[in-house]
């Protein structure tokens, strides 16, 4: 909303400047966004040195065929001579004179000069060089009853402070000046004076039955319409004073009647609406539903189709108005209308918000309406710019008003109790305070001992309806800078669940050992899992899908992780970053059966590309899928869990690279090398390693006992390496479990630390070295025991696996 | 017959090749000349016992002083030598120390759960504790219980995410509708936070992204006001931007009323200084309580919610949101 503080100030004077004045609204009050200067520069005084001159005599310039030499009564002692290039410049008409050292926007101060060899001392100005309209045409020709020398910042707002103010949606009341100049009355404690609501006298012949009538059919979308005629209307260019305040509120000048329309609008809040009369099918209003596909072509132009939820103002045949929002092109005033039907209505916010959104206008009108405008407000509207279009128009106004309404009940008046405001606020304000601050505010009210009794202005009826209403409304105003800082007395817990440290402490560790963290969109194409090559009936498919997504590109919530991952892959490679270990904590998104999502918690991590950041002492690491066991492992050991692997079948991933990581039976993620279609697909080139852990499994594997000291340290732990060659069908994780099974207690670790395949051992063979720890926490092994477990384990091997010990 | 002269004259000749003595070799040399089993000095201490009563006391007290100060000068030169030696040896291997130490890769969090965690931690000593709900989320947790009824704007599907095929469920577009489950499954005293991603039907550009992070507040408890908000707020406010200037101001939500936003004095790193709007909270409405059963008049509250993505742009100085989603590595780095 922008505010002129020129019309501010003409109903609400507060003692500070402009400056002060904003920080005091913003305060207590809607927020200043910004504070914009229009028109002539204040400083130094340059104000003064625009001055009312009459032209006395207007001679042709001897040496320029379009210039005029101007004698200018200025109220000095002697007449002041002034060239002048516009064609209207002419003896006895009055302009506004700007004087040596005056200084327009963005120029130098007027100097003393000769323009073609003839003195000038001064400069006779346009509207458009005063910026009080975007062009014009000459110069500005004012009215002859102005004495010469008088300043012109008495008469017009050639120099204007706008403030732009954010308004919450609760207070339509503050989308208008009068609006928020109780406000700022409130708020600063200076006077607010009275709309002037006086009626013009009404001249017109007859009485406005005799040209209208208004049928209000949906009455539950209208509760209140009124209309009045004018007649002998004269439409032309508005004084420039309510243009200029116009263009400083942010509106266009369009004609007087349009003008005072929005004038009036812009002073009350209340949209107005003026027809011609003499343009409407019949002289009748009806309020009514359109039809579905009922077509209107509105003021900008547009052919717009509505339907039976929009309400729309219609003469005998056609919609002449969509109620609140816009009027059509067919009935709109213009140079030639003489007789106009002015509309002051109360419409249904919530109808017209939807209708406006479901047409896709927007308007000031609109804007308006959609919060919710009171019933008493039309004949205010009404009356002020009934008296505007006879005074600015030359209007007869028809006796009568039209009136057709369904008062609503009156709210009850609500109780502030004292206490229950001060426990809220935290701070001690006297009933006498708050009384004093809701009169400000427009609010009747009844003074008690433990509570007041309060009625609100009809403009925050919507607003203020509860006691915790009028406690907002005490507190602000009286300032939150007055309230104390105090921090409660705490009884919370203040700690992370054991779920939310373990996700932090993974963080922490992939974090430290190279990953670095992404954030990327829940939202993604659908063709990924196409790209992630699902298969046509795989169950990952069904996906939660956005209905109104912004785009293809977002359409629904992923149900995995490694297409976030993959693009910022690919992403990085294509400005040549080749390689990188990227992570991401997030969720995934399964239909439930309830229509909201299964959500899922992951970790997943993506090592991509060859690296090539070399040391000099350390060869280049290689990426594929022992890097991703090797990370997994050791993110499952940082959380207690203890892994195992065993064969996955993921379509995204390397068929033979892959691995399900699993304690005991639970699944608690996967690893393996990127499948290279899905590279392919995503635009990652180079090897790939990924690592994604389940949380929630992980969380359910993770030990809920505090561990107990084992005593190996007074006994001898004695290691025993068994070399094995097994046929390559075999994988280590299968000899380890064996062994692990068959070893028993004793066994405390094991683990393989060497492979061989080569020459030595034969095609289709594998040599694997495994190494064992044995111990007893309570006694010293004999050697007999320790080779009876290790026969034991290699027993096992042979029987199971097939294992030969390696010659 | 040696005299307790040849003893001293002796002792001066192997002191002197001790002190001349400039390798370990050298100085074996000497010991074995001087103090060895042909040694003169060991001839004497060898004929001590064939000397008489009067002479055995001289010389034999002499040579033993002999063969002690020898032995201590000998050690003495041995650790010199063999000191110089190591160091000699020590300085053979040098190297360049300045070349890259041994590699320990580190990556970074990215700048959103750095901001996040530190926020948290403030919160976590404050004795709050952290709370999380579902993303796709219905209606009536997001708006309705947060007394925001039908047909409000913020509901349209221009401003909200909705799931197709399933009336009434959304993506939620506020953290705050975990404030409303845990009323549901709780009873006072609350003091709970809740981050996480939130979305909302914006385009992307530089300031806007329908996908964003928030981290929400809820303290419900016997006689909180406003004052307890405002001490919690400045008390944020200062640990986070290291800000002790802040202001209140009027705002508007749905489920607060008073509804206040805070402002910090925010100094850019080209100094310049503004208002940051760092923050909207206010005390709970009563109808939130209302529909989370809770007695409106014997608890009070407060909520409020900050933009994790905003802060962390302003704190940091990120001039674009996309750059938080992109997984630029060139970006993520800088904040290792």
């Amino acid at each position: 909303m922008k505010l002129p503080i020129s019309w501010l100030r003409e109903y609400v004077a507060p003692a500070m400047d402009d400056a002060q004045l904003a920080e005091r609204i913003t305060d207590a009050g809607p927020a200043v966004e910004a504070v914009h200067h229009l028109r002539m520069p204040t400083d130094d005084q340059n104000l003064e040195r625009f001055r009312i001159g009459r032209i006395v005599s207007a001679e042709q310039h001897p040496n320029a065929d379009r210039l005029r030499v101007c004698q200018v009564d200025l109220g000095e002692a002697e007449l002041r001579q002034i060239v002048c290039g516009a064609a209207n410049a002419r003896a006895g008409i009055t302009v506004a004179v700007a004087l040596p050292g005056a200084v327009l926007p963005g120029r130098d101060p007027l100097g003393e000069v000769a323009l073609r060899g003839v003195e000038s001392r001064g400069m006779i100005l346009s509207e458009s060089e005063l910026e009080l309209a975007a062009e014009s045409q000459g110069i500005l020709e004012l009215p002859d009853d102005i004495t010469p020398g008088t300043a012109v910042s008495e008469l017009l707002p050639i120099s204007e402070t706008v403030f732009e103010l954010e308004l919450t949606s609760n207070r339509p009341d503050l989308m208008g000046i009068y609006g928020i100049a109780r406000e700022v009355h409130a708020i600063t404690t200076a006077p607010l004076g009275a709309l002037d609501v006086s009626e013009p006298t009404a001249t017109g012949a007859g009485n406005v039955v005799d040209y209208l009538s208004v049928e209000v059919v949906a009455a539950d979308l209208c509760p209140r319409y009124m209309a009045r005629v004018l007649t002998d209307v004269t439409v032309g260019p508005s004084p420039v004073w309510l243009r200029s305040r116009l263009e400083a509120a942010g509106m266009r000048a369009i004609n007087n009647v349009v003008d005072i329309t929005n004038y009036v609008m812009l002073l009350t809040g209340q949209p107005l609406h003026a027809f011609d009369l003499d343009r409407m099918a019949g002289p009748s209003i009806i309020v009514r539903r359109a039809h579905d596909g009922e077509p209107i072509t509105t003021l900008d132009g547009q052919l717009r189709s509505m339907d039976t939820d929009v309400l729309a103002i219609c003469d005998a045949e056609h919609p002449c108005v969509i109620a609140g929002i816009m009027g059509a092109q067919d009935v709109e005033v213009s140079a030639t209308t003489t007789r106009i039907a002015l509309e002051a209505a109360s419409f249904e916010g919530p109808s017209v918000l939807h209708s406006a959104l479901r047409l896709g206008l927007r308007s000031e009108s609109s804007a308006r309406f959609e919060k919710g405008l009171p019933y008493e407000l039309p004949p205010v509207a009404l009356t002020i710019a009934s008296r505007l279009l006879v005074e600015l128009c030359g209007g007869a106004l028809v006796p009568g008003t039209l009136d057709v309404a369904t008062p609503a009940p009156t709210p009850e008046p609500i109780s502030l109790r004292h206490v229950r405001a001060n426990a809220i606020i935290g701070l001690d304000i006297s009933p006498d305070e708050s009384a004093e601050i809701l009169r400000r505010l427009g609010c009747d009210v009844v003074e008690g001992d433990i509570a007041h009794s309060v009625r609100v202005p009809a403009l925050r009826r919507r607003d203020v309806t509860r006691e915790i209403d009028l406690i907002e409304e005490v507190a602000r105003i009286h300032g939150y800078g007055r309230v104390p800082a105090e921090l409660p007395r705490m009884v919370g817990h203040g700690t992370r669940t054991p779920a939310q440290r373990r996700t932090e402490r993974l963080r922490s560790f992939i974090t430290d050992h190279g990953y670095s963290e992404i954030v990327s969109y829940r939202f993604v194409p659908e063709g990924d899992v196409d790209r992630l090559c699902l298969a046509a009936d795989d169950p990952r498919r069904n996906l939660v899908r956005l209905a109104n997504p912004i785009s293809e590109e977002m359409s629904v919530m992923r149900r995995s992780m490694l297409p976030g991952l993959l693009r910022a892959a690919a992403q990085n490679q294509r400005h040549q970053r080749t390689h990188g270990r990227l992570y991401e904590f997030g969720r995934t998104y399964a239909p439930a059966s309830d229509g909201r999502a299964e959500e899922r918690e992951f970790l997943a991590a993506l090592e991509f590309g060859a690296p090539t950041d070399g040391h000099w002492r350390a060869p280049l690491a290689t990426v594929d899928v022992h890097g991703a066991v090797g990370l997994a492992h050791a993110l499952c050991a940082t959380v207690g869990v203890r892994t195992t692997l065993e064969p996955n079948h993921a379509p995204y991933l390397h068929p033979v690279r892959q691995g399900r990581l699993m304690h005991r039976d639970v699944v608690v993620g996967w690893i393996g090398e990127m499948h290279p279609v899905v590279m392919r697909n995503f635009d990652v080139s180079g090897p790939s390693a990924v690592v994604v852990l389940d949380l929630a499994a992980l969380g359910g594997a993770a030990p809920h006992t505090v561990t107990q000291f084992d005593d190996i340290l007074n006994v001898p732990v004695s290691t025993r390496d068994l070399s094995l060659v097994v046929g390559d069908d075999i994988v280590a994780g299968q000899l380890v479990a064996t062994a692990r099974r068959v070893g028993g207690d004793l066994v405390r670790d094991i683990g393989v630390f060497d492979r061989y395949v080569g020459d030595k051992i034969g095609d289709g063979r594998v040599s694997l070295a495994i190494r064992m720890t044995i111990a007893d926490p309570t006694r010293t092994l004999t050697d007999d025991e320790i080779t009876e477990v290790v026969t034991r384990v290699r027993t096992a091997l042979a029987d199971d696996h097939g294992a030969e010990l390696r010659a | 017959m040696a005299t307790a002269e040849d003893i001293a004259k002796l002792t001066a000749a192997a002191l002197a090749d001790t002190a001349a003595a400039d390798s370990p070799a050298a100085l074996e040399e000497v010991r074995v000349s001087h103090t060895g089993r042909r040694s003169q000095l060991a001839e004497i201490l060898a004929s001590i016992g064939s000397l008489s009563g009067e002479e055995r006391g001289i010389i034999g007290k002499a040579a033993n002083i002999a063969r002690r100060d020898i032995e201590a000068a000998l050690a003495t030169r041995k650790t010199d030598l063999d000191a110089r030696e190591l160091t000699e040896r020590l300085t053979r291997d040098r190297t360049d120390v300045t070349l890259p130490g041994d590699p320990y890769p580190a990556g970074a969090m990215h700048l959103l759960s750095q901001v996040r965690l530190e926020i948290e931690e403030i919160f976590l000593a404050l004795g709050y504790e952290i709370a999380d709900g579902p993303e796709v989320e219905t209606e009536h947790y997001n708006f309705t219980a947060l007394n925001t009824p039908e047909g409000h704007p913020a509901r349209s599907s221009s401003d909200t995410f909705y799931v197709d095929g399933a009336p009434g469920v959304i993506l939620r577009t506020q953290t705050s509708s975990v404030q409303v489950r845990v009323m549901e499954a709780r009873t006072p005293p609350l003091y709970v936070i809740s981050p996480g991603a939130v979305y909302r039907r914006d385009d992307v550009d530089a300031t806007h992204s329908p996908m964003f992070h928030q981290l929400e507040g809820l303290a419900v408890d016997e006689g909180l006001s406003l004052a307890h908000l405002t001490g919690t707020l400045k008390h944020v406010a200062s640990q986070l931007l290291g800000s002790t200037e802040y202001r209140i101001i009027p705002d508007f939500f749905p489920f607060t009323e008073p509804s206040i936003q805070l402002l910090v004095r925010w100094i850019d790193r080209t100094g310049k200084s503004s208002w940051m709007e760092l923050l909207g909270a206010g005390m709970v409405d009563p109808n939130v309580f209302r529909f989370a059963g809770y007695d409106a008049e014997r608890w009070t509250g407060f909520a409020f919610g900050m933009g994790l993505d905003r802060i962390a742009m302003v704190r940091h100085g990120v001039p674009d949101l996309r750059m938080l989603f992109d997984g630029d590595l060139r970006f993520l780095e800088q904040f290792s």
